[in-house]
């Protein structure tokens, strides 16, 4: 029942980073944050389901283990800046940093998220049609 | 070239094969088939069970991603499957003896 397992990661994992989106999306025109800093994209870091140890030993690395979420990064692409002398936040100059969420990137990741969600759906109902024919050996 | 190989490969996956069916012989022998299907039942039960917790805390909070409950009863509905296949192939064969003519 591996494939499940495998399959089932792949979609928690996609549904977190749609989750991430949503976020950075809802974020677009935040200027600050409670630490006063500016807001920044979140992008998820995925990778094989492995632990460091699992590695250093050297077993079964080429068995399948899944995808797992490593950590979330905060995107280093440029934050917009926008001259607004009149807006709260705007520094001596009347510059207002917003974040440096980029729509149509996150719109791109967000489709992109929910292809490989959809991929991972698929691989389950795959899996699942294997499992019901084998049901049926020496049946047929 | 390839069909040597091929040859000692089978030959190398038939001595395999006995070693294993001799283990599993031996497995056999201690392990009785009340046992298996107990176990069997036991883990359908687990199944279901799990299945219903993952409705449940869906239902108390949406927080849960909903593919956790879809594959939760999904994998219920397997081990139902399996457990149906294992039944009727039982009673398949018991009537099949039943019917036998002597």
């Amino acid at each position: 029942m591996k494939v499940f397992e495998v399959a089932k990661s792949g979609m928690d994992v996609e549904w977190q980073r749609l989750t991430l989106i949503a976020e950075n999306l809802a974020n677009m025109n935040t200027v600050r944050t409670p630490d006063g800093d500016t807001y920044r994209a979140k992008r998820l870091l995925t990778g094989p389901d492995l632990a460091f140890d699992q590695v250093l030993s050297g077993a079964n690395l080429n068995s399948p283990a899944g995808v797992r979420v490593y950590s979330v990064e905060r995107s280093e692409s440029a934050p917009f800046k926008v001259n607004d002398p009149n807006h709260p936040y705007a520094d001596l100059e009347g510059n207002v940093i917003y974040s440096n969420v980029n729509h149509a990137e996150e719109m791109a990741l967000a489709l992109k998220t929910s292809r490989v969600y959809e991929a991972n759906m698929a691989m389950f109902s795959i899996a699942r049609q294997t499992y019901a024919s084998a049901l049926n050996i020496g049946r047929a | 070239m390839s069909e040597v190989s091929a040859i000692t490969a089978v030959s190398a996956i038939s001595a395999n094969d006995k070693t294993s069916q001799s283990t599993a012989a031996q497995k056999a022998e201690t392990v009785s088939f009340e046992a298996i299907l107990r176990d069997g039942m036991a883990s359908l039960q687990s199944d279901i069970q799990k299945a219903t917790d993952a409705v449940q805390r869906f239902a108390l909070s949406s927080d849960m991603p909903i593919h956790d409950v879809m594959i939760a009863m999904e994998k219920a509905r397997f081990s139902v499957e399996l457990t149906l296949e294992v039944r009727n192939r039982l009673v398949e064969g018991y009537r099949e003896i039943m019917n036998m003519q002597i």
